[in-house]
């Protein structure tokens, strides 16, 4: 609660929270977003049709963070208002299928908008997006190195000299 | 973004005409004072 204050004192524009549901803790930190009334609340692993209602009932809106048709579907039929589609490029969240291949599919399963994530990071990126039938991206690595991150400044410095191929993958959660 | 995406990020993000979203993880909504 006190980040979504410091937040709305640093900006009045709208803004978004999270909601990884499958972690701990994770829907009673949803019950707080919802009782600070967040714009914006993005949902990933886990049954969000709670957040839905009550997000509407506020005006708020709700997207959910999604890897395949299935789960876009069953997101719109619980009232989101859009879906992020994460393709494998996407650092720690992306599935098997690389963004070129799922934002159209997702584009084609559902009418509500697909925003693209995975692998864009600039202008070039998001005409891709458009062209593919997103509406817009999400980006996350692009903001690692910025000011405003608090990672180490020995890892934004590495992490803009690192190439395309330098990408190390986990199997860590 | 956990650990990333942190209220000054969000609100820069936002500022600059996007979404900034909030990373959620790293919270504890029954340690939050605020709420007492």
């Amino acid at each position: 609660m006190q980040a979504i204050k410091e937040i709305r004192a640093l900006t009045d524009k709208p803004f978004g929270a999270n909601a990884t549901l499958l972690f701990p803790g994770a829907s009673e930190n949803a019950k707080v977003l919802l009782e600070e009334k967040v714009p914006v609340i993005n949902f990933s692993l886990g049954k969000g049709d709670w957040i839905v209602k009550q997000s509407h009932s506020y005006g708020g809106k709700v997207i959910a963070t999604v890897v395949n048709a299935r789960h876009a579907k069953r997101a719109e039929d619980y009232g989101c208002d859009g879906v992020i589609a994460t393709g494998h490029e996407a650092a720690a969240h992306g599935e098997h299928v690389t963004s070129l291949v799922l934002v159209p599919s997702l584009v084609d399963a559902v009418k509500i908008p697909v925003i693209a994530t995975g692998g864009f990071g600039d202008g070039r990126g998001l005409a891709a997006a458009l062209a593919l039938g997103a509406e817009g991206i999400a980006l996350g690595t692009r903001f690692m190195t910025t000011k405003e991150s608090p990672l180490h400044s020995v890892y934004k410095k590495l992490s803009m000299e690192k190439d395309v191929e330098d990408t190390l993958y986990s199997d860590q959660i | 973004m956990s650990w990333i995406s942190v209220p000054k990020m969000v609100a820069a993000v936002s500022n600059a005409g996007g979404l900034g979203i909030l990373a959620t993880g790293p919270f504890n909504a029954d340690a939050d004072t605020c709420r007492r």
